[in-house]
C-alpha cells in the first residue's frame, strides 16, 4: 500500500496493467478467445440489449430488416433475370432463324418431358388451335428432334427420334455420294440409320431427312455417321451407328413444321430450311448443288466446305 | 512560471455530471455509431477519445487505469488478440496522463495533437499485431486507414469537447 502511495504509484499502476495486459495477450488462443466471449456475455450483454433498444428506437433495427427484404427480393429478381436473359437469347434466335425461312414455322415451348435416361417424348403448348396436326415434323435451329403423334386443343405430344418407334426416311450425304434408308432408335438408346448393303459410308457422314415418307421434308439434319454396326440383320442392311446433332436434354424450345401439302402426299423437298440456297445438302467438295451462291449465308453448313470443285 | 500554472484541463474543470455524459456518449459511440460511421475502412475511436481526454483529466493513474478498462471493453468487442487494445490504451493512458501532471497546456491544439498522435501509435501496434508479419498488408491498412482513422477521431474528440465539454 505504502507503494501506492508513492511518487511512483502511478508507474507501478501502468506497468502492473500492461503486464495484465501483456499476460492476457501471450494466453493461447483458445484461452483468450473463450475469456473474451465470456467477458462478452457477461459484461456487454446488458449493453448488447440496450443497444438493441437504442437500435430500435433508431430505426437502423427496421431499416435492417427493410434492407434484408430487399436484398432477398433483388436476389430472386436477379435469378428470374438471368433466366429471362437466357431464354429472350434463345427465342431471339428463334424469331431470327423463323423469318429467313421460306416455309411455314409454329413457335413452341417444351412444357413437358419423360425424365428417363433419354427422354423419348415431350409435350409442347401449341395444338390445333395453333394449326397443329399429328405427323407434322418437330425441329430445333439444329436439326430433328421428332414429330407429332398426339394433338390436343392447345398442346401436342411430340414422340423423339430416341423414341423405339420413331423412324425417319432419311438421307445420307457422302463425300461424293448419296445413300437412302431409315433412321431408326435402338433398343440400346443409340440412333442408328439403315442402309441398303451395299452402301457407302464414312464416320463424319452427314445424314438429313430425305424428303420420302410424307412426314419430313428434305434437308433437315439428323445427325451424323459416328461408326458402322456389325450386320444384326443376316447380312441383309448396313447399319450405322448416328450422332444426333440435336442434345435432347437441352431442348426448351421448338418449332413445328406445318404441313403445306395434303397429308399423304410426299413432301419432297419444299422446306430447304437449313441449307439455304442449296437445291439438296450439299456434299463434301460440291458445288453444283449451290442454286443461289450470293444469298449463303456467313454460317451456313457451305462454309466449312472444300472450295469449289466442279461437278 | 510553474508547471501548475500552465491551467487546470478544460476536461478537469468539467463538472462530474458533464464528464459522465461524455463517457455515456463514447461508450454509445463505441457500440453503435463506429461501424454507420465508417468511411474506407476508417472510423472514429470512441474509446480512445474517453481514455485521453479521461487520463488529461485524471492524471497517469487514472489514465492508465482507463485506458486498461477501456482496452479490455474494446477487445471484448472485437474478440481477437485480446488484451491487445488494453495494453496499448493502458500506456497511452499513462503517458498521456503523465504528459498533462507535467508538460499540458490548456489549449485545443494541444489535444487534437494527443488525439491523432495517440491514435496512430495504437494503431501502429493493434494492425503491427494484427498483421502478423505481413507487412504488405500492415502498410497497406496503415498509411491509408491509420491516418484518416486519426483524422476522423480528432474530428469526433474536437467536436464532442465542443458539444459536451462546452469547450
Amino acid at each position: 500500500m505504502a507503494l501506492f502511495r508513492s511518487a511512483w504509484r502511478a508507474e507501478v499502476m501502468a506497468a502492473t496493467l500492461a503486464a495484465a495486459s501483456l499476460v492476457l495477450l501471450a494466453l493461447p488462443e483458445a484461452r483468450q478467445d473463450a475469456i473474451a466471449r465470456a467477458a462478452n456475455h457477461v459484461v456487454l450483454l446488458p449493453l448488447a440489449g440496450a443497444r438493441d433498444v437504442m437500435g430500435g428506437y433508431l430505426g437502423l433495427r427496421e431499416e435492417n430488416r427493410r434492407l434484408r427484404t430487399q436484398l432477398q427480393a433483388a436476389r430472386l429478381e436477379l435469378g428470374a433475370t438471368e433466366g429471362l436473359r437466357i431464354q429472350n437469347r434463345d427465342l431471339s434466335r428463334m424469331l431470327e432463324f423463323r423469318e429467313d425461312q421460306p416455309v411455314d414455322l409454329v413457335p413452341t415451348r417444351v412444357i413437358d418431358r419423360d425424365f428417363g435416361t433419354l427422354p423419348t417424348t415431350f409435350v409442347i403448348d401449341v395444338g390445333r388451335e395453333d394449326g397443329v396436326q399429328i405427323d407434322q415434323p418437330v425441329v430445333t435451329l439444329e436439326g430433328l428432334i421428332g414429330k407429332t403423334v398426339d394433338v390436343g386443343r392447345s398442346a401436342s405430344e411430340v414422340m423423339l427420334y430416341s423414341h423405339p418407334e420413331f423412324s425417319a426416311s432419311a438421307m445420307l450425304v457422302g463425300g461424293d455420294h448419296l445413300e437412302y434408308g431409315v433412321v431408326r432408335a435402338a433398343p440400346d438408346g443409340d440412333v442408328e440409320l439403315y442402309l441398303p448393303l451395299r452402301s457407302r459410308s464414312e464416320p463424319g457422314d452427314r445424314i438429313v431427312t430425305s424428303g420420302y415418307g410424307g412426314t419430313f421434308p428434305r434437308g433437315i439434319p439428323i445427325g451424323a455417321v459416328e461408326r458402322g454396326r456389325e450386320d444384326q440383320r443376316l447380312g441383309l442392311q448396313k447399319i450405322d451407328v448416328v450422332r444426333p446433332v440435336v442434345d435432347l436434354g437441352s431442348v426448351g424450345v421448338a418449332f413445328v413444321l406445318r404441313r403445306l401439302v395434303d397429308p399423304g402426299e410426299s413432301v419432297g423437298d419444299v422446306p430447304r430450311l437449313y441449307w439455304p440456297g442449296y437445291a439438296y445438302p450439299p456434299m463434301a467438295g460440291e458445288a453444283f448443288g449451290l442454286a443461289v451462291p450470293d444469298s449463303l449465308p456467313a454460317d451456313s453448313a457451305a462454309s466449312d466446305l472444300a472450295p469449289a470443285a466442279g461437278p | 512560471m510553474s508547471l501548475a500554472t500552465r491551467g487546470t484541463p478544460w476536461v478537469a474543470r468539467m463538472s462530474r455530471r458533464r464528464f459522465a455524459v461524455l463517457v455515456l456518449v463514447c461508450v454509445i459511440g463505441a457500440l453503435l455509431l463506429e461501424g454507420p460511421l465508417e468511411i474506407g475502412g476508417a472510423s472514429p475511436d470512441f474509446i480512445l477519445i474517453l481514455v485521453v481526454y479521461g487520463a488529461i483529466r485524471a492524471g497517469a493513474f487514472g489514465g492508465s487505469v482507463l485506458g486498461f478498462v477501456g482496452g479490455l471493453f474494446r477487445d471484448t468487442l472485437l474478440l481477437m488478440h485480446f488484451g491487445l487494445h488494453a495494453l496499448g490504451l493502458t500506456v497511452i493512458g499513462y503517458v498521456v496522463g503523465k504528459l498533462r501532471e507535467s508538460l499540458y497546456l490548456d489549449a485545443p491544439a494541444i489535444d487534437t495533437l494527443l488525439l491523432a498522435g495517440s491514435k496512430m501509435v495504437l494503431d501502429v501496434l493493434v494492425l503491427g499485431v494484427a498483421s502478423g508479419g505481413a507487412w504488405k498488408a500492415f502498410e497497406m491498412r496503415f498509411f491509408w486507414e491509420a491516418p484518416v482513422s486519426a483524422l476522423y477521431t480528432t474530428l469526433a474528440g474536437a467536436l464532442l469537447a465542443r458539444l459536451v465539454g462546452g469547450r
